[in-house]
């Protein structure tokens, strides 16, 4: 992490639940009030299962929400570690380092807050998308692409709350049929303005998603935050392991490395050196 | 529990319990504050320092294999102004004994290096990183040849009277024999070991898991490795040992004061859990009140072979 005051917390915590909401995707809770008291929007923990060292490493996982005394993630069900997870039931003690990395910059209450999730990085705007539904500023509009309809992770509390919500299905069983790059395209032809100086988008899902979003907000003039993803060892810097490649403002030909974990997760687009990353 | 002796006298520096953590699994110790005092340790080594700063590999870097992790970094780190001008202030006010660690490509390059720091207080050693490779010798590793490694150490010996640690490569054909070598050369202590050289490919994409192919795997797949290099080189050299590799419990680091080490290195297990030294410091201690004994001083190399086992 930033080598700040920012309080961090390394703890054995019980598990509220773990349930499964749409196939392969979990919500799990976990309850400790210090922790759910700091977390910020855009942040992240490392969970690992103490009684087991295979996997060694723990695994990052956004911060879905955060409210009272618990602490909330959600994830997808994608190899060794998240397996793992799955199988954990209320009561089971989880290790919980955290919270970890920059989180978003909330943007000004003048400021039209436009989110956009891919997959699972519906994960890591949830707790952003759950304060600026409480802050009283404009309400956010959120584009949410999946592959299949039976990912879509429901959100009818948000939507409940004021969420403009905007779906796109890659088999056209809701919403757009396509990407979320699809539906932007779709909604800026529908007409929605989209002007430079009062939207600010944030974004997270698969790198090919971040990818072509990157290309439509440098074209479009909109300052966006991305939150980014890398292989991670142990989340709060020291093992330096997962760096991305940027731009170095200063000697364009030289590129620096940062920590997604440290300097991360989230970054504005424009200092990503999006053809080094794979 | 009864007061358990912790403390361990090595090369000089007084240690008030035997774990140090390993160079390059704590960056500059300050990522570490918020979990636990620094003070805390025997020891704290921090990431290689170079002379200039060395951006490091690019991704990806690491990879998570069976009971252990593959890294190459690539010696990623500040460089040795940054560190003595910004880091080192900082670090002082945590009051932790601080070890630091060194690489070059160049025998001037550790000179300089060992030199320069040799001026700053509160600085307690050096431990020496020879797995990099000399590019004035076509890029072999220091470590990984006697008649480089003994020159090194003499060449540094000259250069400081502060404790010079070496931290060796397993990656070679007799560690014994490198040990002997950096003994000869004036060495204070020797660290065993340093990561073994390892590969990952994915079987989906047919590519490497590493951008740089080949990396050092550490974790708890290495202490069987680490262990026996620690048994058989403690026997063979006078200086002490610090033992390194896959110590992840205090049971592990007592396996290593047992078969020799008189001091230990805890790495990739930081990642799992940051609070790992403290735990094992107190594991240690526990241990010793279990088992009756008042002091570390016990346990180091109190292995029980029975006449007949192969040497």
């Amino acid at each position: 992490m930033p080598l700040t005051s920012q309080p961090a917390y390394n703890l054995c915590l019980p598990v509220l639940w773990n349930r499964e909401i749409v196939p392969e995707i979990f919500h799990l809770a976990l309850e400790e009030p210090r922790l759910a008291a700091v977390a910020r929007p855009g942040q992240f923990m490392m969970l690992s299962v103490p009684r087991s060292m295979d996997p060694l490493l723990p695994r990052p996982f956004a911060v879905f929400n955060a409210e009272g005394s618990r602490i909330e993630i959600l994830y997808k069900k994608v190899g060794k570690g998240t397996t793992l997870l799955a199988q954990m039931r209320a009561g089971d003690v989880l290790r919980v380092l955290g919270p970890l990395g920059n989180g978003f910059s909330p943007p000004d209450r003048s400021v039209e807050a436009l989110v956009l999730a891919g997959g699972i990085g519906i994960a890591s705007v949830h707790f952003l998308l759950v304060h600026l539904l409480k802050g009283g500023g404009a309400a956010p509009t959120l584009l949410y692409g999946v592959r299949s309809l039976e990912e879509l992770v429901p959100l009818e509390p948000l939507e409940k709350s004021g969420l403009l919500l905007h779906i796109a299905t890659e088999d056209g069983k809701r919403g757009v049929k396509g990407r979320v790059s699809d539906l932007l395209s779709t909604i800026l032809e529908r007409g929605k303005g989209l002007s430079r100086a009062d939207t600010e988008a944030f974004v997270c899902g698969p790198l090919p998603m971040l990818k072509a979003v990157a290309r439509q907000m440098t074209t479009l003039g909109i300052k966006s935050q991305f939150s980014l993803e890398s292989r991670m060892a142990c989340g709060y810097g020291v093992c330096q392991g997962c760096v991305i490649p940027f731009k170095d403002q200063k000697e364009p030909k030289r590129i620096l490395y940062r920590k997604v974990c440290a300097d991360g997760p989230v970054f504005p687009a424009e200092d990503i050196c999006w053809e080094a990353i794979r | 529990m009864k007061k358990i002796d912790t403390n361990v006298s090595l090369a000089g520096i007084a240690l008030k319990n035997p774990v140090m953590t390993a160079s390059g699994a704590c960056g500059y110790g300050l990522e570490l504050v918020p979990f636990f005092d620094l003070s805390r340790l025997g020891a704290l080594v921090v990431k290689g320092l170079s002379v200039r700063p060395r951006p490091g590999n690019p991704p990806p870097r690491i990879v998570e294999t069976c009971g252990g992790m593959l890294n190459a970094i690539g010696l990623e780190n500040i460089g040795l102004e940054a560190f003595v001008v910004e880091t080192l202030p900082r670090l002082r006010e945590h009051r932790a004994v601080v070890l630091v660690n060194i690489l070059g490509e160049s025998q001037e390059e550790y000179g300089t290096l060992v030199e320069r720091l040799s001026r700053e207080e509160d600085i307690h050693g050096f431990e020496v990183n020879v797995s990099c490779p000399n590019v004035q010798r076509g890029g072999i590793t220091f470590g990984s040849d006697p008649d480089m490694l003994e020159p090194l150490v003499r060449f540094l010996r000259d250069k400081t009277e502060r404790p010079l640690i070496i931290k060796l490569s397993p990656n070679v054909t007799d560690i014994v024999d490198m040990a002997r070598r950096a003994e000869a050369g004036g060495a204070d202590a020797l660290t065993l070991i340093n990561t073994i050289r390892g590969m990952s490919v994915d079987a989906e994409s047919r590519r490497p898991d590493l951008a740089t192919v080949v990396g050092g795997l550490s974790g708890p797949a290495i202490k069987p490795v680490a262990l026996r290099m620690v048994w058989e080189v403690a026997s063979q050299v006078r200086i002490p040992v610090i033992g390194a590799g896959g110590i992840v419990s205090a049971e592990d680091a007592v396996e290593f004061l047992i078969s020799g080490a008189s001091a230990l290195q805890v790495g990739t297990a930081n990642f799992r859990n940051p609070n790992a030294c403290i735990e094992i410091i107190e594991g240690i201690e526990a241990y010793l009140d279990r088992h009756g004994m008042n002091s570390v001083g016990e346990l180091i190399g109190s292995l029980e072979v029975a006449q007949t086992a192969a040497s």
